[in-house]
């Protein structure tokens, strides 16, 4: 069975950006999103799959429909702007009624009510906050009934709590309509949010895509581990391997690891998320398997927790301590903690 | 006493913007104001000269109302062309980049850089009687542009034609490009996307640059005089009735024509004015 929205090995080439090789599935209700830097092409990607640009190779398949060569008004398929674009010389229901015709009259009038904008209907956009504006976006896209809605960083121009309302109404969104989309971001903590597969782009391509959290916890490369926020990278020698664990050494330090594919001899990055770096008093007995001694160099406030940021001989370590922890209370700027880090939360990749 | 209160208490101008420089705007409006002045004194005195009776009598002369007529129907029919043909090379220039597009640019604007007489010789090199225009439009329309409304329109429309396309272009430079694609995905096609968004959000744009050719089409006097020095425009009566009567005469007819000019270009302006609703949407 096809699935809902494909593309397959589309390139372009567009002033400084190249797109090579860009293949994405989506299925019905899911939320694909693209995960990547500023100027990795997310946005140009985007805007060819809208029909903006004009792509060199590939095909783009929409419901079993190629629509590859179709206009952008022909495709059915919605787009959601950073600043959400609203029209500012028509008011909130003339946004919305704008690609619904007078047919989707009722349609229009159920959208203001399900994202309570009714009350708003006769203001210009300017008049509108913007939570509001982006509510009036997101009713603007589904009027014309889109069979697949493209989001371009729409949480960039909102305040915390209007984010989280974006969120929420997306996910919502997902289960009442099953409109499939593709959300892009650069802020890896919404992409945990909202999706129900991540794509990670670099430099026009992407370089890893799967379930939220395959690459969170097992990104493929150096630079996914550092862009997905493994703030912990030893970087280090496979010197052996031990059945499903590999040793390697980080200079003086020796952690274990599951092996995956590497082999003795490699050159690798031994990476930890924050949260699973755990602070433990300086004892000298417990010296054990992946734990070693580190300096504090700072702390920072992370409301629920606290980012230490620790550094141990070369190597920079990042743990998160949650509040209650009691072992908080003996970490200091330059005192020194015991960094324990269990061989399972420890994920290698190739460093070349 | 509370710091608030002391602010309070601080003469009004000692507050008003720390941030701003007092001497340097006082210069400033020195050099501006008398840049004013020198617009506005010569049209008052104009104003001053004249009493209104003698203005009224020059009025019911045949000749001077036929030469004003002539005048407005010539701007206003310069005007419209000058839209017809601008606006869209306007919306192409203002809507992405293409080769010679720099050029394009410059041979708009040469209209301002040629003195209108060398222009009005120019002009008749290809719509007189063996020009290349002039002899294809004879041939085909019966058009002649010696001496008649047409030449006259053709020489206004050379002088201002670069104001129509440069109000425009900045009219729809100014249009957020997302909106037009917004458009777009919302099913509206090229030519619907430019009746409900484009026009909409530049109609101010477009209406100042109607205003500014008309404005200088009908003030213009060096290119229209060499193709037509009859039927007189207004301007080209005003002079001859300089050189035949003098000063007196003359000034009468120029207070006639400078209040219906600037009548038209005033109410004009205050229509294009107004909260746009472009700028709103800047945050």
């Amino acid at each position: 069975m096809s699935a809902a929205f494909e593309v397959e090995d589309l390139s372009l080439r567009l002033g400084g950006i190249a797109l090579a090789g860009i293949g994405l599935r989506i299925e019905r209700g899911e939320c694909l999103v693209i995960l990547g830097p500023n100027g990795a092409g997310k946005s140009v990607l985007l805007e060819s799959i809208a029909g903006f640009r004009r792509i060199e190779t590939g095909q783009v398949v929409l419901g079993g429909r190629d629509i590859t060569a179709l206009a952008p008004e022909r495709r059915r398929i919605a787009f959601m702007f950073q600043d959400f674009a609203l029209f500012p010389h028509l008011s909130v229901v003339e946004n919305v009624c704008f690609g619904a015709g007078t047919a989707g009259e009722a349609r229009v009038e159920r959208l203001l009510g399900r994202f309570g904008i009714a009350a708003l209907r006769d203001r210009l956009p300017y008049h509108l906050s913007g939570g509001e504006k982006q509510r009036v976006a997101l009713a603007r896209a589904l009027a014309t009934e889109p069979a697949l809605l493209l989001l371009d960083e729409p949480s960039s121009a909102l305040d915390a709590r209007a984010r989280d309302q974006l969120h929420d109404d997306l996910r919502d969104l997902l289960a009442e309509t099953g409109v499939p989309m593709i959300y892009v971001t650069h802020d890896r903590v919404e992409a945990l949010t909202l999706a129900d597969r991540i794509a990670v782009m670099r430099g026009g391509r992407l370089v890893q895509q799967g379930r939220p959290e395959d690459v969170i916890h097992k990104p493929s490369s150096a630079f996914v581990a550092d862009f997905v926020g493994m703030e912990t990278m030893l970087r280090g020698r496979i010197s052996s391997r031990e059945g499903e664990l590999a040793l390697v050494a980080c200079g003086p330090l020796a952690l274990r690891a599951p092996a995956g594919r590497a082999s003795p001899g490699e050159e690798v990055f031994a990476c930890a998320r924050p949260e699973n770096v755990r602070l433990l008093p300086p004892v000298a007995a417990s010296a054990g398997a992946n734990r070693f001694a580190a300096h504090v160099e700072a702390l920072l406030d992370h409301g629920p927790y606290v980012r230490v940021r620790l550094r141990a001989g070369e190597q920079a370590v990042v743990a998160f301590v949650p509040k209650h922890d009691p072992a908080l209370g003996a970490l200091g700027a330059g005192s020194l903690a015991q960094v324990a880090i269990a061989p399972e939360h420890v994920h290698l990749v190739a460093a070349s | 006493m509370s710091a608030a209160a002391e602010v309070a208490a601080l003469p009004r101008r000692g507050r008003a913007s720390p941030g701003r420089s007092r001497m340097l705007f006082l210069v400033f409006w020195a050099c501006g104001g008398l840049l004013l002045v020198s617009i506005v004194a010569p049209l008052v005195a104009l104003a001053t000269l004249e009493s209104p009776a003698n203005v009224m009598h020059v009025a019911a002369s045949q000749e001077v109302r036929a030469a004003i007529e002539l005048s407005l129907a010539a701007a206003g029919l310069a005007a419209l062309i000058a839209a017809a043909l601008g606006f869209p090379l306007a919306y192409v220039l203002a809507h992405g980049d293409f080769p010679g597009k720099r050029v394009v640019e410059a041979v708009i604007d040469i209209p301002l850089a040629v003195p209108h007489t060398v222009a009005g010789i120019a002009l008749l090199a290809v719509y007189g009687r063996r020009g290349l225009f002039g002899a294809a439009l004879g041939a085909a329309f019966g058009l002649k542009f010696w001496g008649t409304l047409a030449g006259i329109v053709v020489g206004m429309l050379f002088v201002s034609a670069p104001f129509a396309v440069n109000a425009a272009r900045i009219g729809f430079e100014a249009i957020d490009p997302k909106l037009e694609k917004v458009a777009r995905t919302l099913g509206a096609g090229p030519w619907t996307v430019l009746a409900r968004v484009t026009l909409p959000l530049a109609w101010r744009s477009l209406l100042t640059g109607v205003t500014l050719t008309f404005a200088r089409a009908i003030s213009e006097v060096g290119a229209v005089i060499i193709l037509a020095y009859y039927p007189m425009t207004a301007p080209i009566k005003i002079y001859e009735l300089f050189l035949r009567f003098g000063l007196r005469e003359a000034a009468g007819m120029a207070l006639l024509v400078l209040v219906i000019a600037l009548g038209l270009f005033i109410a004009l302006r205050y229509l294009a004015s107004g909260r746009d609703p472009r700028a709103e949407a800047r945050r």
